[in-house]
């Protein structure tokens, strides 16, 4: 006696501990045996409690929250009513990427629709196998969808998501009254902009705010310069990454930022780099800031700060830098997904259907700061601001967002050079040269 | 003769929960992502076999020298100012002369108990260019406002900075436990022959203090070497900076954005490695001053 019960109870515990660990493994590893047992099985769910008339409750992980998040559980109420068979959860995830890639890696994930903003990464899921194709979805609408925003997210003649949502970085949002009180003409030229930039710098206005501290926001601003500078051709070559980050051009639109920056236009340099994107609306709303590059979803957020359209703030397409390039509004939106071995796949894709129609889609326009992918959506349901950059969205056309269209590493590195150029403007040679670097090394992959 | 009578049936039943624990979430995974160091996978395809290729890339990829780089300045900083500050606050938390002191245990520990998360977020607010209260009162001095931890040329400083104030108090605590363990009645003997207070702290307390040196350093260093949380959420949580990265952040870095699993493994490894080998050494060097105490 001793001996003997001992090494069972250690191969034992061995045993169950490998069984365990190879259990835990086994979904990250094999994602393809996963995903046909898993899929059957949530088909199979999904038609039981269809006939028992259980409820079957569809999870959506996404990213808005606060004002935008309450409108859109309020809209997802309204599916709920007509599809009693569904309860809908709602999941606000701040690390939106990483639990989706974190979940779909484990090859069973836990939701069964996400609403993501970065089409070069759904590509590239829809590539890896991860997403269930939304032809079907696409095909109920013929035609009624934006192309712009459905041909992002296309391999092929396959659709890996369905936008539900637009959104434009349209240009400068300014502040009424700092213009009037110093009687400045809003900029309609790079030159104007410089002379305003100037008169409110000597009044102790800050001209622009950035949003550097969040990086993302510099790369709207650089896209904006680049448009002017070399027109939608130019956007789309170095997004495309036909053009070089060297490229005089591209060069030219650094060289511009550069200028502005230096000059003061985006306020005291060494303090500008801290500054959060969304700390600068209520600064514009109260005029500490005079204009603000931003995009569309702004409107929500000033008019929450208590200031109003077109009394309070208004909107200036960015200033012409040179007048033969053609104009742009860079755009984009969020898409639904639905992950290849989604728990419920049929009730979602049901509801993604909604979602991309013009029901669902009218009532968030109606709660304002939402731009709308289905063009079924009448111009007479918008908000005066909002249809004004859909006006403008229709009249000088869209180009897709450069660092969301790069591949999906090379974007965080576009925002951390543009950042550390804004830290140091005189470095712009050599940050254009590294970012080429690192486009050569991402694209080739 | 007897040394391991402790090895007893029930010795092993009431450790099993803990055994299968350690297994499944710590010795399997450790085995694993050695393994995944060695393939090239994506989180979504199954695993291909590459043999060194994951090592043979780092040493040609500019962001892991960049890493390592920071890594090692962060640790060469934080660890003697980690100690010395322990000790410092030690010895003057141990004097009783010293007014408050049980509030100022208090206060030194609060770094401690917070997390790094929340430790972040107080270094933003008070670093913050407009409203933080650190640019405020460096105005006062006639310094113009910065955004520290924003500006390339300084931010580094402050992810020191935030990890010797959160991290202190561990120190603090280590040294203070290895004061009061101690027999007063050396150091009396040592002022009655006339040592001076350098001397009694160069010869008699430092060396009485070595066992808890040796937890302070070790201690120390597995949190430096794989600090993420702070840099991350200094940096705004969406894109940390390259000229801040870290190894640890590296991992998250190539798995999250570049799907490279595998390569974020190898990292990783190299990462656990690293750390093990340093606490090894010094966990040696306490084990031999035991042997030689006891001895």
């Amino acid at each position: 006696m001793g001996k003997k019960p001992l090494s069972i109870a250690m191969v034992f515990v061995l045993v169950l501990a490998v069984v365990a660990a190879g259990c835990i493994s086994g979904g990250g590893t094999s994602t393809t045996q996963t995903s046909t047992s898993s899929s059957g099985q949530a088909t199979t769910t999904s038609q039981t409690t269809t006939t028992s008339q259980k409820p079957v409750e569809v999870v959506i992980y996404g990213q808005w929250g606060g004002v935008e998040g309450q409108n859109f559980e309020s809209a997802l109420k309204v599916y709920e009513q007509e599809h009693p068979n569904v309860k809908i959860k709602y999941v606000v995830q701040s690390k939106l990427r990483d639990s989706v890639l974190t979940e779909l890696a484990t090859g069973s994930p836990s939701f069964d629709i996400a609403i993501l903003p970065w089409p070069a990464l759904i590509k590239e899921l829809g590539q890896k196998g991860q997403l269930e194709p939304m032809n079907s979805v696409v095909d109920a609408y013929n035609g009624e969808i934006q192309k712009d925003l459905l041909n992002m997210v296309t391999v092929g003649n396959t659709y890996y998501a369905v936008p539900i949502k637009a959104w434009a970085k349209p240009g400068i949002w300014y502040n009424v009254h700092d213009f009037e009180k110093y009687n400045l003409e809003p900029p309609k030229t790079l030159d104007q902009l410089k002379q305003d930039c100037k008169i409110f710098k000597e009044n102790g206005i800050q001209p622009m705010a950035s949003g550097a501290a969040d990086k993302w926001p510099l790369s709207d601003i650089f896209e904006a310069v680049l448009i002017r500078v070399g027109g939608p051709q130019l956007h789309n070559d170095l997004m495309l990454h036909k053009v070089k980050w060297t490229d005089p051009r591209v060069l030219e639109a650094f060289k511009i930022l550069r200028d502005l920056i230096k000059e003061g236009c985006y306020g005291n340099p060494q303090t500008a780099i801290g500054e959060k994107w969304e700390a600068q609306v209520p600064r514009l709303a109260n005029g500490q800031v005079a204009m603000y590059f931003m995009g569309n979803w702004i409107v929500l957020m000033l008019e929450k700060e208590g200031v109003k359209p077109g009394t309070d703030f208004g909107l200036i397409p960015f200033p012409v830098i040179n007048q033969s390039a053609k104009f742009a509004i860079v755009a984009g939106g969020d898409w639904v997904v639905i992950p290849k071995n989604a728990p419920h796949k049929e009730a979602a894709m049901e509801l993604a259907k909604w979602l991309a129609g013009p029901q669902y889609q009218e009532i968030m326009v109606k709660k304002k700061g939402y731009l709308a992918p289905n063009l079924k959506v009448p111009l007479s349901a918008y908000d005066p601001t909002d249809a004004k950059v859909v006006e403008w969205m229709k009249e000088y056309g869209i180009v897709p967002d450069l660092d969301d269209n790069a591949p999906p590493g090379f974007q965080p590195i576009i925002w951390n050079k543009l950042f550390e150029f804004w830290a140091n403007p005189d470095n712009y040679k050599q940050i254009a040269e590294q970012l080429e670097q690192y486009a050569e090394q991402y694209y080739k992959s | 003769m007897g040394g391991r009578r402790w090895l007893t049936k029930d010795f092993f039943i009431l450790m099993m929960p803990a055994f299968i624990l350690l297994l499944i979430f710590i010795i399997y995974p450790l085995f694993n992502t050695f393994y995944l160091g060695f393939t090239h996978w994506d989180g979504m395809t199954a695993p291909k076999f590459a043999g060194i290729a994951n090592y043979k890339e780092m040493i040609h990829d500019p962001l892991f020298w960049t890493s390592i780089k920071n890594n090692l300045f962060i640790f060469v900083v934080f660890l003697p100012l980690v100690t010395l500050i322990g000790l410092g606050f030690a010895v003057l938390l141990h004097n009783k002369a010293v007014f408050g002191r049980n509030v100022l245990r208090g206060l030194v520990m609060l770094g401690m108990v917070m997390p790094m998360t929340v430790v972040g977020i107080v270094w933003m607010l008070l670093l913050d260019p407009h409203a933080g209260i650190v640019n405020r009162i460096l105005e006062i001095f006639g310094v113009p406002p910065r955004a520290w931890i924003q500006d390339p040329s300084t931010a580094i400083y402050f992810v020191i900075i935030g990890s010797l104030w959160a991290w202190q108090g561990f120190a603090t605590t280590v040294f203070l436990a290895g004061l009061e363990g101690l027999d007063t009645e050396v150091l009396e003997a040592a002022w009655i022959d006339g040592a001076n207070a350098w001397q009694r702290f160069r010869y008699i307390l430092l060396p009485l203090l070595k066992p808890a040196l040796i937890v302070v350093v070790t201690m120390s260093a597995i949190y430096i070497l794989k600090v993420f949380d702070l840099i991350y959420v200094l940096s705004g949580g969406e894109s940390v900076p390259m000229y801040l990265f870290v190894l640890a952040y590296m991992v998250y870095y190539e798995i999250f954005y570049n799907f490279r699993w595998g390569y974020a493994a190898a990292i990783a490894t190299l990462l656990t490695v690293s750390v093990f080998v340093f606490s090894l050494g010094m966990l040696k060097k306490m084990i031999g001053e035991r042997g030689v105490e006891s001895g």
